[in-house]
């Protein structure tokens, strides 16, 4: 197990890679370039990393999806939350977020700019957040119903897709307190939410369906 | 029930992109106008510039900021623009979409330590009132009722490139050129920056209090420091109706006067006795309550007057009906108002100006008593400020003015209009406190 990070009982063992990663990163300016490095770092046995992560890259990839689950669950836990429109409940999400982001900003800035190039990362990591279900996040009404039969959730994915985006601005973000990302976190969910009204995609929806249907006919060349 | 609005436009290029939507939605305007007089020769200019008013406020609504702000201010100008543009303008000044509850619990928790809700009973969760650059929230502790105004997100990085478009929109779409813009253009600047200082009106605030508390009929907010920040003031709630929706409700003649007065010795004190004064006075900034005394609300605008502006000022009034005296033509060279070296020409125009307008314009301030209401007053004011602003031989004078004169103008407009649409007759005699006399003497 990893013995250079401070063991707490019961904690999940995730947890511990996950904070022991920090410490490399804050230790070394740079992310581990391999696992090896990283347990050399650590000084843990390969087969307790096994016993929860597959690689480097899964250990990477649940430490910025840590940061969704942590304020997912701040907002769950939060007994105002049940009352929120989903609107308020994504935005209030979102706050969450940026507020756990702020406790690590420098080790983001540092793993963020290092995985910048690494398509492989990002690639891997979007699939999985893409796959997460956050209940704060997800999608209301009638529209999801109908997207459900199709596997698809278009609302749900834009608003993952969103909160990332923050992120980043927020990394990024010189102004005052940061108030920039505060004006972008209402501004962009005014405008996610708008064009994801239901009543817009459900318009979407019944365009394609009308267009599918006539596939053989008007939109046929042969 | 209004929607929320959970946006500012902050970068420029989306702002620009508003504004210019804008400019596109008038230029539509004009062309169904047009399209309207070829069918109809009844069809008047007013239901044009209607159209094109909703257009400009929603989009300066929407912006925020610089642009409403700007909206308020000209919408102090009532007369200068078309009674259209002033109708819509004048929403400004106590309407506009607030922004979301979960950002207001957020800035509260930075701010103060805690959520909202955690120190007040019965916080509001949307905006009661929402302005250019914050909105308002109420809430109680332990009985007493508090006002809660925050501020929105980057606001203050946001109002220079505001200001800077809105400069060329706002000289198109209202008709006037960018020189009789460009004063209020930076004047809206200054105190806009200022206004987002929450820190410096708390202070602002406790200053005027301290000074006017013992005004008759007059009462303030008390400031809770503890629940206050960089982006929030709390304060305590005055109850009672805004000045214009007071106005609306029909109040006795009496009570108009009465309120007018209080208004008029409120800016008289400051003036002449503080030099330190709350440069906003639109409508949204005063409270009447129910015992009929004035409240006042907002201490972001406050202009300082500064003593050699103020000496030669008290100059000017004191010899103001003595035109061709010397103490007289000493005052407006001092105030940057008057050029000896500047050619005959020049000099003569100027004084024969000068002259004409403060006749015009001092009146109430030579008089024992004033009637606002009286709207030939204002009309002729108007008409002459119009026929001057069409003078081109008045333009690139050598003497421009003290800088002073962009607050302290706006003020006393403001205090007029305010008093205007009161229809208030009052006692106008307090323009020279008694001690400042002696003291001149």
């Amino acid at each position: 197990m990893a013995k250079k990070s401070n063991k707490k009982k019961n904690q999940d063992p995730r947890l511990e890679f996950v904070d022991l990663y920090k410490q490399f990163v804050y230790t070394h300016g740079a992310c581990p370039a391999n696992l090896k490095e990283f347990m050399s770092f650590g000084d843990f046995a390969f087969g307790d990393f096994k016993a929860v992560f597959d690689s480097l890259e899964a250990l990477e990839v649940a430490t910025m999806l840590l940061y969704f689950k942590r304020a997912n669950d701040a907002v769950l836990a939060d007994e105002h939350s049940a009352a929120l429109s989903p609107k308020e409940r994504h935005l209030t999400f979102c706050y969450v977020l940026v507020e756990l982001v702020g406790e690590d900003e420098i080790f983001l800035q540092q793993f963020l700019q290092d995985k910048k190039q690494d398509g492989s990362y990002v690639k891997q990591f979007l699939h999985v957040l893409n796959k997460q279900s956050f209940e704060v996040l997800r999608s209301d009404g009638r529209f999801s119903e109908q997207f459900e039969k199709l596997k698809i959730n278009p609302k749900k994915s834009a608003l993952t897709n969103h909160a990332l985006g923050m992120i980043y601005f927020y990394l990024r973000d010189k102004s005052a307190d940061k108030q920039d990302t505060d004006a972008f976190i209402e501004k962009s969910t005014d405008l996610l939410f708008r064009l994801t009204d239901t009543s817009t995609l459900m318009s979407m929806f019944d365009l394609g369906k009308f267009m599918a249907s006539r596939k053989e006919t008007v939109f046929s060349w042969d | 029930m209004k929607k929320e609005q959970k946006r500012i436009s902050v970068s420029k290029l989306a702002r620009a992109g508003k504004l210019a939507n804008t400019g596109a939605k008038v230029g539509a305007n004009y062309m169904k106008h047009y399209a309207k007089r070829l069918v109809s020769k009844d069809t008047d200019r007013s239901s044009l510039d209607e159209a094109n008013a909703k257009d400009v406020y929603e989009a300066f609504s929407e912006l925020k900021g610089g642009p409403l702000k700007m909206a308020q201010m000209l919408s102090l100008g009532e007369q200068l623009l078309p009674k259209s543009y002033t109708e819509q303008f004048a929403q400004a000044q106590n309407r506009v979409t607030p922004l979301s509850y979960p950002l207001i619990r957020r800035t509260f928790k930075k701010e103060v330590g805690q959520y909202p809700e955690e120190v007040f009973e019965g916080f509001s969760t949307s905006a009661v009132n929402a302005a250019s650059i914050g909105q308002v929230h109420k809430g109680s502790i332990n009985g007493t009722s508090y006002a809660i105004k925050l501020q929105y997100p980057g606001v203050a990085d946001s109002l220079k490139s505001d200001i800077r478009l809105v400069a060329p929109f706002a000289t198109r779409m209202l008709g006037i050129s960018k020189a009789e813009v460009q004063p209020y253009i930076d004047e809206v600047e200054h105190k806009l920056l200022e206004e987002t200082d929450y820190v410096q009106e708390l202070s602002s605030a406790e200053r005027i209090i301290e000074g006017c508390q013992h005004l008759s009929g007059t009462v303030f907010p008390q400031f809770k420091p503890e629940l206050s920040g960089k982006r929030i003031i709390t304060m305590t709630w005055i109850e009672g109706q805004g000045l214009k929706d007071w106005i609306d409700s029909n109040p006795s003649q009496e009570a108009k006067n009465s309120i007018g007065q209080r208004l008029w010795d409120f800016y008289q004190h400051q003036i002449h006795q503080l030099r330190f004064m709350h440069a906003d006075p639109h409508p949204g900034n005063f409270i009447i309550t129910p015992h009929d005394e004035l409240g006042v609300i907002d201490f972001g605008c406050i202009k300082e007057i500064p003593d050699d502006f103020y000496r030669s000022y008290l100059k000017l009034l004191q010899h103001g009906q003595d035109l061709n005296s010397k103490e007289f033509m000493d005052a407006l060279i001092e105030l940057g108002l008057y050029d000896d070296s500047a050619p005959k020409k020049e000099r003569e125009l100027v004084l024969g100006v000068f002259r004409e307008m403060f006749t015009l314009v001092g009146k109430p301030l030579f008089s024992e008593r004033f009637d606002f209401g009286q709207d030939d007053f204002f009309a002729s004011i108007y008409e002459r400020g119009e026929a001057l602003s069409k003078n081109s031989e008045l333009r690139g004078l050598s003497a421009q003015g003290s800088k002073h004169f962009i607050y302290f103008n706006r003020t006393f407009f403001g205090l007029y209009q305010l008093l205007n649409q009161l229809d208030a007759e009052i006692d106008t005699s307090n323009v020279f406190p008694r001690e400042v006399l002696r003291k001149s003497a």
